[in-house]
């Protein structure tokens, strides 16, 4: 700034000058709202809904007794911790089948394409920001009794009554998450391969490894990171999808989704509906946690990125 | 005596436990060219950030054109800077950036185009005022991040290795232009480098520092002929290094006793009265200012070539010594010769007004260096 | 090495189609004349389409998700913006929690935030309706703004505010005259692509919606009845069109806006 001559400047006030002069202070000024937010409309209701599972449902009221009644409902219906067991199992399939079918696609965006680049990653990123319940609701009409392969299969006399295995099973469900969850895989992935330097792959191939040899000594520990995200980012979310299992799922697809939603819906008892709940964040991050822990020496792989 | 432009006294910054600048004190004299020369970590650009108010020193005092510029914000120190990176903005064109800074001046518009202008035609890119950053080229956005840093008539300009991204070829173009320009304008500069030629080059005064401390502050010359201490001599172009002990200082010449190169004689200027028989000291002596062959010089190594590099201009002997240490040589090929040059035994010689008598470690007046 | 990029580029073209593909059956049979989904098309119609705007019902919920979807994308670009800003800088102690906090949301079930939610506003007494919708929403946006806006910022060259500051310019106004500009296009696709996530979302409003509908939710009702079917698969077309459209725009801006963060040396 240029003073105008003898005047010295006004000095700016403590505060002002400690906001001004400080960016991490500024920083935690600006992320202090969302903060705030997300604490109040996240966090606070997360742990009312913990608060909850512990009470008892009577009639049409909550009761605010402290029990352990709920949780031992829960672990003493078979059926309810198959639906638990059932879920994890069906996320899985979901996340290996995602992961299997996109790497090669990332791969081949972060390694193959070199011209239109830009073009690949917008048409899979595309899906990612549409319509979650069209998108699984188009399973319906292409799996459906009436649906896209059984008449077309009947209009090419391969079968002359339509499939009903088709839809409204577990399969369907796993089909069906697979490919709405698709985007998610593919993008951590890809950003994990392309953050390779491509010189470790031409040192490699240079110390006199085969393309198939790099991939599995040099490619894949270094895009293990992208793997493991991406896994996560599907299988925590999906184990408690709603919509999915509602639509394509049947009864013998039902997962924990619709169980917790029944309890608060026909069922009406809050209080188990929520200890459902915890118990599927509680076995989701076991889960997670196993994952993390077996795929964790993965994990240092800091000095080969550029 | 020119009235002090910026006055650092006691100086301290600390980021944690790590001291990144220990009680720095110094002045700068006003329409001085002053550098910072040090290798990257000795805290340089640190230096520079306090002055420009991008953060708060942990002690001491700073003042600007003789008034505290404590706890003021970089808006409101007399003071611009041009950035390493140039940080242009770069949704604005050339123009609006140097224009950005009149705003808060509240100059009158005709006023505010004049100096963009002008600021323009000094930096002659007249034609260029339309263009967006990223459509020029290295050296045009350095010139522009200057004019910009210019165009508020700062009393200070602060400039962070301005050159260092720029090809050398470019650099030493716009080393002459930053010259031309500081003598036009007549403001302090305040330079920071790593690259000592361009320091040495620049500066009226320079200042050498390393792990938080200066080392020396001096002209440009007498930081080269006559570095105070071991550290600034090995940090400024090459430099041999012999160890002995002082057998007899009398008058300007001091008698060093070299284990392996016998008696070596060199200048007393800086040591007179500290420098008495029987202390350890280290004769520094220039490659350029050795020779090699009997020149009737006092000093006399003698040893065997083991190794020339050709540089063009100039080539480096390596003569090994008698105990072994390696004596470089520098020596200009002002003549045109094709390969071949001395080889086996050789003589070093130097004047002893030539060498430079040092203490082992810190500076004569018993300052310690780093 | 040919052959096997070549079959890999065919396996990638096929995946790209695969991910299309249910969606674009969604839009063929809209087109249909017939009155159930199955193959050989019964020839081309546009009646299902007029069909659409004849629901007083639809329009209702068109116009509730709109408003939804408006309010959720300004606030959740706000908050979005504000968090993006403050963890741009990567040594800002905390940065890793706080990544992790704002971005919970995706991670988290939808049902169990949405029974958390209802949870909280039943004990409060709250009604049911488009605000406490709205509210999720923002709440579930705001890491996707997070997300959008934090490239933008960390591609930008730190000096840049102090060279703002430098030359004469407050906290304030370097960021309305620098940082805001540079981010502009981040934000507008920030709002865009938010506010497509928001009148998409089905679960969170399906829990909190009481009385009121939205565009999925009014949709999800209508999968009751097999013969409303052609008139949802019209409606999901557009739906899907204007979504298409939405992001192409948003993604297009969100690469201008990385071009223009850096000086591109």
């Amino acid at each position: 700034m240029t003073v105008t001559a003898g005047a010295p400047p006004r000095r700016p006030s403590r505060l002002r000058s400690r906001i001004g002069a400080d960016s991490r202070l500024r920083g935690y000024l600006l992320i202090l709202p969302v903060l705030l937010f997300v604490g109040l409309s996240l966090l606070y209701p997360l742990g009312l809904l913990l608060l909850n599972s512990f009470w008892r449902q009577e009639g049409m009221d909550v009761v605010a007794d402290f029990t352990f009644g709920n949780y031992a409902a829960f672990l003493g219906s078979p059926g309810q911790l198959l639906i638990l067991g059932k879920s994890l199992l069906v996320s899985l399939a979901a996340t290996l089948t995602v992961v299997l079918f996109s790497y090669p696609v990332a791969a081949y965006i972060a390694f193959g394409v070199q011209k239109h680049k830009a073009l690949w990653l917008l048409a899979v990123t595309i899906p990612f920001w549409t319509s979650y319940l069209l998108r699984v609701f188009a399973w319906k009409i292409i799996l459906g009794y009436n649906g896209v392969i059984n008449s077309s299969l009947i209009s090419l006399g391969i079968i002359d009554k339509p499939l009903e295995i088709l839809l409204y099973n577990p399969f369907a469900v796993v089909l069906t998450l697979a490919h709405a969850w698709a985007p998610f895989a593919l993008l951590p992935i890809f950003i994990s391969l392309s953050r390779i330097d491509r010189s470790l792959i031409e040192a490699a191939r240079d110390l006199g490894d085969s393309m198939f040899h790099v991939f599995c000594r040099v490619i894949l520990p270094l895009s293990m990171p992208g793997v493991v995200a991406a896994s996560l980012l599907i299988f925590i979310p999906t184990v408690g999808d709603y919509v999915t299992p509602q639509l394509v799922g049947g009864t013998s697809g039902l997962m924990v989704g619709n169980l917790i939603q029944s309890m608060f819906g026909r069922a009406n008892n809050w209080p188990l509906g929520a200890a459902i709940s915890v118990a599927a964040m509680i076995a989701v991050t076991a889960a997670a946690c196993l994952f993390l822990h077996v795929t964790s020496r993965y994990g240092n792989t800091k000095g080969a990125r550029r | 005596m020119a009235r002090h432009s910026v006055e650092i006294d006691a100086i301290r910054k600390t980021f944690g436990a790590l001291t990144v600048l220990d009680d720095i004190s110094f002045s700068i004299e006003e329409g001085e060219f002053f550098s910072l020369l040090g290798p990257s970590g000795c805290g340089k650009t640190t230096l520079l950030r306090l002055i420009g108010g991008f953060e708060p020193a942990t002690s001491g005092r700073l003042r600007i054109d003789g008034q505290s510029v404590e706890g003021l914000p970089p808006e409101m120190r007399p003071t611009n800077t041009v950035f390493q990176s140039y940080a242009l903005f770069p949704h604005l064109t050339v123009a609006e950036n140097i224009a950005y800074g009149l705003r808060s001046l509240k100059l009158p518009k005709a006023e505010q185009e004049k100096i963009v202008a002008s600021s323009l035609d000094m930096i002659r890119l007249s034609k260029l005022g339309g263009r967006k950053p990223h459509e020029l080229s290295g050296g045009q956005r350095q010139r522009v991040a200057l004019a910009r840093a210019l165009a508020r008539r700062p009393k200070v300009l602060l400039l962070d290795e301005p050159l260092s991204a720029l090809d050398k070829q470019l650099r030493e173009e716009m080393q002459m232009e930053l010259r031309r320009i500081q003598r036009q304008v007549g403001i302090t500069f305040i330079f920071v480098t790593h690259d000592q030629e361009e320091a040495l080059a620049l500066s009226d005064r320079m200042a050498v520092m390393s792990r938080g401390r200066v080392l020396q502050l001096d002209t440009p010359s007498r930081i080269y002929e006559a570095p105070e201490n071991r550290d600034v001599a090995a940090f400024i172009g090459s430099m041999n290094f012999f160890d002995g002990v002082i057998e007899a200082a009398e008058g300007e010449i001091a008698d060093v006793r070299c284990e392996g190169k016998g008696l070596l004689k060199a200048s007393l200027t800086h040591a007179r009265g500290r420098a008495v028989p029987g202390s350890a000291v280290t004769v520094a002596v220039r490659p350029e200012k050795v020779s090699l062959g009997e020149t009737g010089a006092d000093n006399r190594i003698a040893g065997t070539l083991s190794g020339t590099a050709y540089y063009g201009d100039r080539s480096h002997m390596h003569m090994q010594a008698a105990d072994g240490s390696t004596v470089l040589i520098s020596a200009p090929n002002a003549r045109r010769a094709a390969g071949g040059g001395p080889e086996g035994a050789v003589v070093a010689s130097f004047r002893p007004e030539d060498a430079i008598l040092l203490p082992m470690t810190g500076n004569w007046d018993g300052r310690h260096a780093a | 090495m040919k052959t096997g990029g070549k079959t890999l580029a065919a396996y990638s073209a096929l995946y790209v189609a695969a991910l299309y593909a249910p969606i674009l059956f969604i839009a063929i049979f809209a087109f249909n004349a017939g009155t159930t989904i199955a193959f050989p098309l019964k020839g081309f119609t546009l009646q299902w389409f007029s069909q659409v705007f004849a629901a007083p019902a639809l329009l209702e919920a068109l116009w509730n998700s709109v408003r939804v979807a408006l309010t959720a994308s300004i606030v959740s670009t706000v908050l979005g913006t504000l968090a993006a800003k403050a963890v741009s800088r990567p040594n800002l102690p905390g940065r890793a929690v706080f990544l992790g906090l704002i971005g919970l949301p995706l991670l988290v079930p939808g049902i169990v935030v949405g029974i958390s939610l209802l949870i909280v506003a039943t004990g409060f007494g709250l009604t049911l309706s488009l605000s406490t919708i709205a509210f999720a929403h923002i709440l579930f946006c705001t890491p996707f703004a997070m997300m959008i806006m934090l490239p933008r910022f960390e591609g930008m060259d730190p000096s840049i505010e102090e060279a703002s500051r430098d030359l004469g310019e407050g906290p304030f106004m370097t960021f309305r005259r620098v940082v805001l500009p540079i981010a502009a296009p981040g934000i507008l696709s920030s709002l865009m692509l938010t506010f497509s996530v928001s009148l998409d979302e089905f679960v969170l409003a399906f829990f909190l919606a009481g009385t009121d509908s939205t565009l999925p939710i009014f949709i999800w009702s209508q999968l009751r009845f097999p013969n409303r079917l052609p008139g949802v698969l019209a409606l999901s077309t557009l739906i899907l069109a204007f979504s298409f459209v939405l992001v192409l725009i948003a993604e297009k801006l969100r690469r201008m806006g990385a071009s223009a963060s850096s000086e591109g040396a």
